[in-house]
């Protein structure tokens, strides 16, 4: 009983000088700009093995805030794709409109959403613009 | 009995274990896994805890001013910093779930992610739209602001919105070609004077912005997702890049020399496939820049810039054989602070960044359609080496490069005055400085960190708990299933994150105890790592030795981001009191010094004394927090073991 004691004092103690982990503005996490760690940014980052990875990064990003704003009664479209960029960016990507990945992300999101038919072609068509190869690639990537 | 079995359980711990306890049928079974970091002196002594899912990681930090922020890491930059650069043991429970019980755990904690981070995306917004609008006043004063463009500092310094290119502080600008064919391009798709009129089209849309002001401030919670607007100062910014963008291509503008960068070293050498591979990139490329323009996304005149500037890099490295990029170092935001390398990894560092580039140039010799994210490696891995190479050259310390995650070469443009007068300004400014602060106040309060109630721990099972009962609960006679029994249903056991449960050590010892629990692991922590190693060559008894003190230890260097300390006390208990003694007189030690040295190191080594007299006294009482840390070690560089996670 007596050594329990002495450990919760002791663990407590350590909580008291700083419980969990505090993060400096110098390592936030990577859904910000740079990764976990500055240094492993270098590294982790760039390591051109991740490439594909990259790409299914990218990819998911898309697919969990597509999925994320259609269930919400939230924002417009333009609103949508704004918030679209700032993720893309973090990627690597400036012009998202000729990424496929971009349109791919958007099928699966939808699909994960799991809307009637209805709702889903409306998403289609506004994600598209009525654009055909953007629409079949949306398509694509929501029958993946 | 209770007694014994919590004992039994904290020696296990320190093992390796592999429990396999009887679980139900589960239809399609996964695991995710429950994850704690020990203790160490810096920015968790009381241990960490984290959430594992396939090989992402989500964990609660607590951030500056007082809160706790969910952030998502991949689980190699994960374990590198814990594991490595933080030196802190990794153990890991292994929780077998139904295939649709992981999902939603995992969409859960996905959703709490993307909320957080666009609450705290408003909050800057609102903060930003506030210094505009303040800043706007000014314009035509002789304080007038300015603003940093991203990526137009490729072809300028300097840009008046207002005239339309540049003011007399810079050198005359260089015609392009590339820019003159993509202009005749344009007027062939979109008519002769359809850059004019853009530009004057463009010109209105920033004319009649009007700063919005939010009719009152979003209620915030943990669960409703809102996709909001961009702020009034992202769509001013953004309007501005439209106007440069508009403005470089129809005065035909090359990019400035001495932003593109190149190499005769081998790496940069393009063979004929390759450039057959770029030149496709770059037919592509030019074709998008067309549709750019008719573009309904509000910010094209950034990608247009980059893609601008990239030509010409393109027509470069094509016309010279050699691979020309454009500089991509990390300008504005990104955090100051560097990182040295040792000079033992100097060349290690060179290697890898060599191994790197021709990793990202593989892609030129596949048959695959090489995209804006390859293209985005093999210039961000072209820079790193060119930026390594020249401060070895310059015999300057290597520290690693910044990086920027898209080209951001800024320019300084003015900022352009509105339809607005100073009277609606002012009141604007005043509203939205209300607003940002009543918003503040609520993602203060509900993102608090608190110590004993609201951390890192409590957080992972107040989620866990929340989505378990929102999508898994199964009511019957109209009555909902009490949570308690769903989550035994479904986890082997329920848990709250109060009581003993608030203390990562604790905590990770109930989810054990009480979790359908498949296996279980334990990754070694850095120093750990190379003390093995060392047993490989030599007598244990004499490594341990040579490794128990800093004075001796090849395993570890001390350095300023460590307080001051003597011996390492992980690896023994009985001497602990007795090693902690002399750490506690070190830490005394630097405290003495860090008053005399006080006038001049603004008070660093006093602060470190007192953290390593604070992580000393434990010491004396058995109980051990210090590891040491390795600030140093670079990923890719330094040889790690990732135990086949």
């Amino acid at each position: 009983m007596k050594i329990r004691l002495i450990a919760l004092t002791m663990v407590t103690a350590a909580l008291a000088l700083s419980g969990c982990s505090f993060s400096d503005s110098s390592k936030i996490g990577s859904d910000s700009s740079k990764s976990i760690i500055d240094s492993a940014s270098y590294s982790f980052n760039s390591s051109s093995d991740s490439s594909r990875t990259r790409q299914e990064n990218y990819q998911n990003d898309v697919s969990e805030y597509t999925t994320e704003y259609v269930r919400s009664s939230h924002g417009t479209i333009n609103d949508f794709l704004d918030h679209l960029g700032e993720m893309a960016q973090n990627r690597g990507i400036t012009n998202w409109e000729s990424d496929r990945s971009t349109y791919l992300g958007i099928g699966r999101g939808l699909k994960k959403a799991n809307l009637g038919t209805p709702q889903t072609s409306a998403f289609i068509d506004s994600f598209s613009g009525n654009d055909p190869t953007k629409k079949q690639t949306i398509i694509d990537g929501f029958n993946r | 009995m209770h007694k014994r079995r919590r004992q039994a359980n904290v020696s296990l711990l320190a093992l390796t274990g592999c429990l396999i306890l009887s679980s139900p049928n589960l239809a399609a079974s996964r695991n995710f896994e429950f994850l704690y970091i020990n203790a160490n002196e810096g920015t968790a002594s009381g241990g960490h805890t984290a959430i594992k899912f396939d090989n992402e990681v989500f964990h609660f930090q607590h951030v500056a001013n007082g809160l706790l922020r969910i952030y998502r890491d991949e689980f190699p930059a994960f374990r590198f910093q814990y594991g490595y650069q933080e030196n802190r043991t990794i153990q890991g429970h292994r929780i077998e779930v139904d295939d649709t019980v992981y999902e939603t755990l995992h969409a859960a904690f996905n959703h709490r992610r993307l909320i957080q981070n666009q609450q705290f995306a408003l909050l800057n917004s609102l903060n930003a739209d506030r210094r505009l609008i303040l800043e706007l006043m000014q314009t035509g004063s002789s304080t007038q602001s300015n603003v940093k463009l991203k990526a137009l500092g490729y072809f300028m310094q300097n840009y008046d919105p207002a005239t339309g290119i540049v003011d007399t502080l810079q050198p005359p600008l260089k015609d392009s070609f590339q820019l003159q064919q993509l202009q005749q391009a344009v007027s062939t798709a979109y008519g002769a004077d359809f850059l004019e009129r853009k530009r004057q089209q463009t010109w209105n849309e920033l004319l009649s912005l009007k700063p919005s002001i939010p009719d009152q401030v979003t209620v915030l919670d943990t669960e409703q997702f809102v996709t909001g607007s961009l702020g009034f100062q992202q769509y001013y910014k953004n309007q501005l890049l439209n106007l440069a963008a508009l403005d470089v291509l129809k005065a035909s503008i090359a990019p400035r020399p001495e932003t593109l960068f190149s190499t005769d070293r081998p790496e940069f050498q393009l063979s004929t496939q390759a450039k057959s591979k770029l030149l496709s990139y770059r037919q592509t490329l030019f074709q998008d820049l067309i549709k750019l323009l008719q573009s309904s996304r509000s910010d094209w005149g950034y990608p247009l810039l980059v893609g601008m500037a990239r030509l010409h890099a393109l027509d470069a490295s094509l016309e010279s054989g050699r691979l020309v990029v454009l500089d991509r170092h990390q300008t504005g935001d990104g955090s100051d602070k560097t990182q040295s390398v040792d000079p033992a990894w100097v060349q290690a560092v060179v290697s890898n960044a060599a191994n790197s580039l021709a990793t990202a140039t593989q892609k030129l010799l596949t048959p695959e359609v090489l995209s804006e994210q390859n293209y985005d490696q093999i210039e961000t891995n072209a820079i790193t080496l060119l930026d390594i190479l020249s401060t070895l050259q310059s015999r300057k310390t290597l520290t690693l490069p910044k990086i920027s995650n898209t080209p951001e070469l800024a320019a300084t443009a003015k900022l352009v005055r509105l339809a607005v007068d100073d009277s609606q300004l002012q009141h604007t400014a005043q509203i939205l400085e209300h607003q940002y602060t009543a918003y503040r106040q609520q993602l203060e309060s509900l993102y608090d960190y608190q110590l004993l109630n609201h951390n890192c721990v409590t957080e992972i099972f107040s989620i866990i708990n929340t989505t378990l009962e929102q999508k898994h609960s199964k009511p019957s006679n109209f009555e909902p299933e009490p949570l308690s029994q769903l989550s035994q249903r479904l986890l082997g056991g329920y848990i709250e994150g109060q009581n003993l449960n608030i203390i990562p050590a604790f905590a990770f010892e109930t989810v054990r105890d009480s979790y359908r629990v498949a296996s279980s692991y334990r990754l070694q922590p850095y120093r750990q790592q190379q003390i093995e190693n060392q047993y490989q060559t030599g007598t244990k008894i004499l490594v341990d030795l040579q490794e128990s003190n800093v004075l001796s230890a090849s395993s570890y260097h001390w350095h300023g981001e460590d307080a001051a300390f003597l011996f390492f006390t992980q690896d023994a208990i009985w001497p602990r009191p007795l090693l902690g003694g002399f750490n506690l007189a070190a830490a005394v030690g630097q405290s003495l010094y860090g008053l005399l040295a006080l006038p001049w190191d603004a008070g660093q080594n006093l602060q470190k004394s007192l953290t390593g007299i604070a992580v000393s006294l434990p010491e004396l009482l058995f109980f051990n927090i210090r590891k040491g840390s390795y600030p140093q070690l670079i990923p890719g560089v330094t040889p790690v073991s990732y135990d086949g996670m």
